[in-house]
């Protein structure tokens, strides 16, 4: 060694590992070799993205001039733009390639062969003589080859570019960022909850937990499965058990004196709450957030609706069964009627869907007229006059416009929900009615009935009659929507202007048609028709026979038989209307919804709260779940340790049960049993395609390892003199973890991390090759990869560079590994 | 031994247990409707529904858990007890084909692959290992070191893809196995497999081989430094019966339990091989269900890859102590 005196003088472990790490060459390179990567990665976080056009960078100016905070979806800064395509310029090879001379296998128009073929065929073509063809010294092919590189007036790729004519160079760039975060994080996750299970199994895994703590588990699992499964009436006890043995354990290890879990356990309760709190305060504050509320409902209640019709299928299959060919007909009527009202029901929900969604918009439009007018504001404070007038009066009579149109919408939604909640009322009767079998009693209540649904659904009709403007509507705050997540005001403008326009000539149709009256007059007799077969009038009765006799003019047996095969059949036919009903509707339309205003895209009045975005998160509940299992955990240690003390009574009821090691390694077994990549698969095909999903999953997947050797680690250091001595000492658990434990367990933690980013880039790109990666607008080197697979006779290099990529990095992460290894494995040194 | 084999397999049958509800969970979460991706034009909306009802579509988790698993055991029963004239319960959901026996089918196709490609990845990595071990530290170790990581850093699909276009710009077929429709039997087909089995069977296995190499270089490192082999070298014992009859007995007991535990990998290891080189077995039709959200042959696969696993280390553990007098099972 160069510097023995000093080394030799001052040793320990950590200097002689760095030493031994140091003189592994390999090992180093590719430490050099990853700090450039996470060099480039970070500066493709800052210089690559879509760079705003002339137009927007004037207003972003202009914004940030008057104070106003701007989202910035562009990227300034950016000096690739990865996603942007060039049709002209799609498979250009790379320029690299070609001042390289076709290194990588070179093309047949680079080659000089070719080239001096063409200029003798252009040559003869001509009419030149063969003599005056002469063969072309090197300076004239490479002239040549420039030619024609610049011939189309194409510009240079260095790393060519792929079937959309977007630039390689770039999308590797913004690739190596993405590609590397997910590397990065992934291991992040799984180290995290590697390192929690696997301390927890390994320094408390000989205590055993008390009774309460495993039927507080075993009760909370169970009340998720109830309310799976649809017994809501089996929720409520189950939890109050669960919460009853958290307070029981709470309660031991405050007695116990064991503060520390209680106040652990507490405060994640309470982040968890403030969480929770936080998200619904925001969605209850905002028109966005309503909306997001109101249409999960609705979607809830509509498919509630489906469910219905489901069971109503079933009795209808049962009854049937039951005396073939002698189906009271009052009871198929009874049904098929029911099946009408549920329909109506959904076709109400749908309607209420739409309104809230216009009422949601609304507010909206109105958010961003105020926005106007403080702007507005700030402009005439600014000196500028002329155009602050202009705007305030413009936002003030939009938001005029916009206001009355309340008491419109207000007044449809409650006719809807009037409606519903008689066609709801209709449908107990309905089934009340089953049980009935007065077959003239049911007849008349049900034309009675129908008419009553049909004024119901008159209304519907006339809020249909709107759905053209509707949609009109819609496209244009969509249109207004798309421009608004841009921060150019003018679109906002325009947007708005579009909206109150819209409703505003809502109104007007509304005002035309404004006699609701005759429908609501033909609805009070139809009560009236009801009321009167309630009440046995002969009369009615009379004629309620005349119908059925009418209607059942027809031979009854065959009647009988064709009902038999049309109950059910015509069920099931009304149920997959319904069903296709709901997904055109609800689903895809609730999704979409949600999707946007989670990833705050939708509205720009998300800006204002940046936080809900990211607690939205779906990370957020796994970390929080992680940081309540680990907690409760600790504290059912904390409180049988607090029991098995003291002999109070509460050691009855504190019956020590499993190891807490059991119970994390049988979880980490069965996790480790379930083969990864089918798992994998089967969790992103949940998903829509998103990288940082695919991250999450391959993180949730990928802890169980580490969490193995963590334990290991950590059993055969606690048994050892110095572990021995600081508990000889009194020195604290959680010193002895961060002080003793941590520090020399966390190597072949570090090591195994370093291997594990390795294997999730491979992985990572392997699932985007599958096509469950990344999404369009995500380039990673797995995406790269496989959109050039389709063109990998034409442009190998689509391939090649993405791969040499990946090569590179996991090849530099995997020796950095093995050199962290060998220099921190004891057994090796010193060899 | 008799009781130790009844209580792991109780164990066993309890993490299934807790393996079967986890899975089945996670794979009946999709949103997504498997029926609406029957692309049979022939099917009404309302034959859809009526099938919906007959896989309990619409109900709760817990009862469409209830209803696969009975379903389940009743064609695994029918298997096992091999009954010809039985009616096959599970069906998949899109195609409508009995799933045990497509699983049986799409099995026989994977082996010989699975079979080629193990058979590789031994045969080259416990030669390259001991080398490397024997000669360890010198250039030649250095050498192997960095090739095998080169081995495991290269994207597997991608080199698939480059020798594919190698072969098929040659005009050598090396895709997909009875192509252009011929239906070959006997010994033609059998020559067909054998043919295009060669270039995925090695693909295949370098990162095995890549993996296993240095697995057999730190065991038999590990073994070489202990002291009974410098003692048998110190009684002047040949290198060869050292390093052969004393050391590699002794560091190939753990890849006993590897044998073992490869039963498994014919399901999830072959999935982008599978789907790249257009062979129709068990890991590309697994993908393809995912895709599909074809949930009965989801959870089958993830039912029985997990019991083929936990099998797998039951085997091994007592294949150990056949091999190593030193473990005792307790």
């Amino acid at each position: 060694m160069a510097e023995p005196a000093t080394n030799t003088r001052r040793s320990s472990p950590t200097r002689d590992a760095l030493r031994l790490f140091f003189r592994n060459k390999p090992a180093v390179v590719s430490l050099v070799m990853i700090s450039l990567l996470v060099l480039i990665a970070l500066a493709g976080e800052i210089f690559t993205g879509k760079p705003p056009t002339p137009e927007e960078s004037e207003v972003i100016r202009q914004t940030q001039e008057l104070g106003d905070r701007v989202r910035m979806s562009r990227n300034p800064r950016s000096i690739v733009d990865p996603l942007k395509t060039e049709l002209k310029d799609k498979l250009e090879r790379p320029y690299l390639q070609t001042l390289a001379g076709g290194i990588f296998g070179g093309f047949a128009e680079d080659k000089p062969e070719f080239i001096q073929g063409v200029y003798a065929e252009n040559m003869r073509l001509s009419g030149a003589p063969e003599s005056e063809i002469r063969k072309l010294s090197d300076d004239d092919i490479r002239e040549r080859r420039k030619e024609g590189l610049s011939a189309d007036g194409a510009r240079a790729y260095w790393l060519g570019t792929d079937h959309l004519g977007r630039d390689v160079f770039a999308r590797l760039w913004a690739g190596t960022t993405i590609s590397l975060t997910v590397g990065l994080l992934v291991v992040g996750i799984s180290v995290l909850i590697g390192i929690s299970l696997g301390g927890i199994a390994g320094f408390f895994g000989r205590s055993r937990v008390g009774l309460p703590f495993l039927l507080m588990v075993l009760c909370g699992l169970a009340a998720l499965v109830a309310r799976a499964v649809d017994a809501p009436a089996l929720v409520v006890p189950l939890v109050t058990v669960a919460l009853v043995c958290l307070v029981l354990q709470l309660f031991a290890a405050v007695i116990g004196r064991e503060y520390r879990a209680v106040v652990f356990v507490l405060g994640v309760l309470l982040v968890t709450g403030g969480v929770q709190f936080y998200v619904d305060s925001v969605e209850r504050s905002t028109p966005e957030g309503r909306l997001l509320v109101q249409s999960s409902r609705a979607e809830e209640q509509a498919y509630q609706a489906l469910i219905e019709t489901r069971d109503l299928g079933t009795e209808v299959k049962k009854i049937e069964n039951k005396e073939a060919g002698a189906i009271g007909e009052a009871e198929r009527l009874a049904r098929h009627y029911a099946l009408e009202v549920a329909y109506a029901r959904l076709e109400f929900e749908h309607q209420r869907f739409k309104l809230t969604k216009y009422r949601s918009d609304r507010d909206v439009a109105l958010r961003l007229c105020g926005e106007e007018k403080e702007r507005g504001e700030l402009m005439k404070s600014k000196g500028r006059d002329a155009p602050a007038a202009a705007l305030l009066a413009g936002a003030e009579k939009r938001r005029r416009m916009l206001e009355a149109t309340e008491e419109e919408i207000k007044q449809r939604l409650s006719e809807v929900d009037k409606a519903m909640d008689e066609a709801v009322a209709e449908l107990e009767k309905a089934r009340v009615l089953v049980s009935t079998d007065t077959v003239a009693r049911l007849a008349a209540l049900r034309e009675a009935r129908l008419k009553v649904a049909q004024a119901g659904l008159g209304t519907t009709m006339l809020v249909r009659r709107d759905r053209e403007l509707e949609k009109k509507f819609e496209e244009d705050f969509a249109k207004g929507l798309a421009g608004s997540t841009d921060p150019a005001d003018k679109d906002r403008i325009k947007a708005a202007m579009g909206r109150a326009g819209a409703l505003g000539r809502l109104l007007a149709e509304a005002e035309a048609q404004a006699d609701w009256s005759p429908m609501m007059k033909e609805r009070e007799e139809a009560r009236a028709l009801v009321k009167a077969v309630e009440e046995n009038d002969p009369a009615l009765l009379l004629r309620s026979h005349a119908w059925l006799n009418l209607s059942n003019a027809q031979d009854k047996p065959v009647r009988g038989e064709v009902a038999l095969l049309q109950g059910s059949n015509a069920m099931l036919e009304r149920r997959a209307a319904m069903r296709s009903e709901y997904h055109t509707t609800y689903s895809t339309q609730t999704r979409n919804s949600r999707e946007g205003l989670l990833k705050a895209e939708l509205l720009s009045g998300w800006e204002r709260y940046p936080i809900y975005a990211k607690l939205r998160h779906f990370m957020t509940p796994v970390m929080l779940g992680l940081l309540m299992l680990v907690s409760v955990l600790l504290l059912a240690g904390a409180a049988q340790r607090a029991v098995g003390e003291s002999k109070s009574i509460l050691r009855k009821v504190f019956v020590p049960t499993l190891t807490v090691d059991d119970m994390v390694m049988r979880f980490t077994e069965v996790m480790m049993t379930i083969p990864t990549l089918i798992l994998i698969i089967a969790i992103l095909a949940l998903f829509s395609r998103d990288v940082y999903i695919v991250m999450a999953v391959l993180g949730l997947t990928g802890w169980m390892g580490t969490t193995r050797f963590v334990r290991a680690e950590i059993l055969s250091l606690r048994e050892q003199d110095f572990i021995q001595a600081a508990r000889a000492l009194g020195v604290s658990d959680i010193r002895i973890i961060w002080r003793h434990l941590v520090p020399n367990a966390i190597s072949p933690v570090l090591v195994s991390a370093t291997l594990g980013v390795a294997s999730a880039i491979l992985l990572e790109s392997t699932l985007s090759f599958l096509g469950l990666g990344a999404t369009a607008d995500q380039p990673t080197w797995g995406s790269i990869l496989s959109e050039g697979r389709s063109y990998i006779n034409d442009a190998g290099w689509l391939m090649l560079i993405p791969a040499l990529a990946i090569l590179v990095t996991v090849l530099s992460f995997n020796l950095l590994g093995e050199g962290l290894r060998e220099a921190f494995n004891p057994k090796l040194r010193g060899r | 031994m008799a009781a130790y084999i009844i209580r792991r397999i109780g164990q066993m049958a309890l993490t299934l247990f807790v393996i079967s509800i986890l899975t089945f969970v996670i794979s009946a979460l999709s949103p997504l409707d498997p029926f609406a991706a029957q692309l049979d034009p022939k099917k009404t909306p309302t034959d859809l529904e009526r099938q919906r009802d007959q896989e309990g579509f619409d109900d709760p988790i817990a009862a469409k858990y209830v209803l696969f698993y009975k379903r389940f055991f009743i064609d695994l029963g029918a298997v096992i007890s091999g009954r010809a004239d039985h009616t096959w319960q599970l069906t998949s959901l899109k195609t409508r084909a009995p799933v045990l026996p497509t699983m049986w089918g799409k099995m026989l196709v994977s082996l010989p692959l699975f079979i080629v490609t193990t058979i590789v990845v031994w045969t080259m990595s416990f030669p390259v290992g001991i080398y490397t071990a024997l000669k360890r530290n010198t250039f030649q170790d250095r050498l192997i070191t960095v090739a095998s990581f080169t081995l495991i850093a290269l994207p597997g699909f991608w080199i698939s893809m480059e020798v594919i276009r190698f072969f098929t710009q040659r005009g050598i077929p090396i895709l997909s196995p009875g192509t252009m429709g011929v239906d070959l039997d006997g010994a033609q087909g059998f020559m067909d497999m054998a043919w295009h089995m060669g270039v995925p069977g090695i693909i295949g296995a370098f990162t095995g081989i890549a993996i296993l190499t240095r697995y057999v270089k730190g065991s038999m490192v590990e073994v070489m430094s202990q002291d009974y082999v410098r003692t048998a070298k110190a009684k002047g014992l040949s290198p060869e019966v050292v390093t052969y009859k004393h050391a590699l007995r002794n560091a190939s007991l753990p890849f006993v339990t590897m044998i073992a535990g490869l039963l498994p990998g014919i399901f999830g290891g072959s999935v982008i091989f599978e789907s790249i080189y257009n062979w129709p077995g068990l890991g590309r039709w697994v993908f393809e269900a995912n895709l599909n959200k074809d949930l009965y042959v989801v959870v089958t696969a993830l039912f029985v890859s997990s019991a083929l696993t936990l099998l797998g280390i039951l085997i091994s553990d007592i294949l150990y102590t056949v091999a190593d007098p030193r473990v005792r099972l307790a």
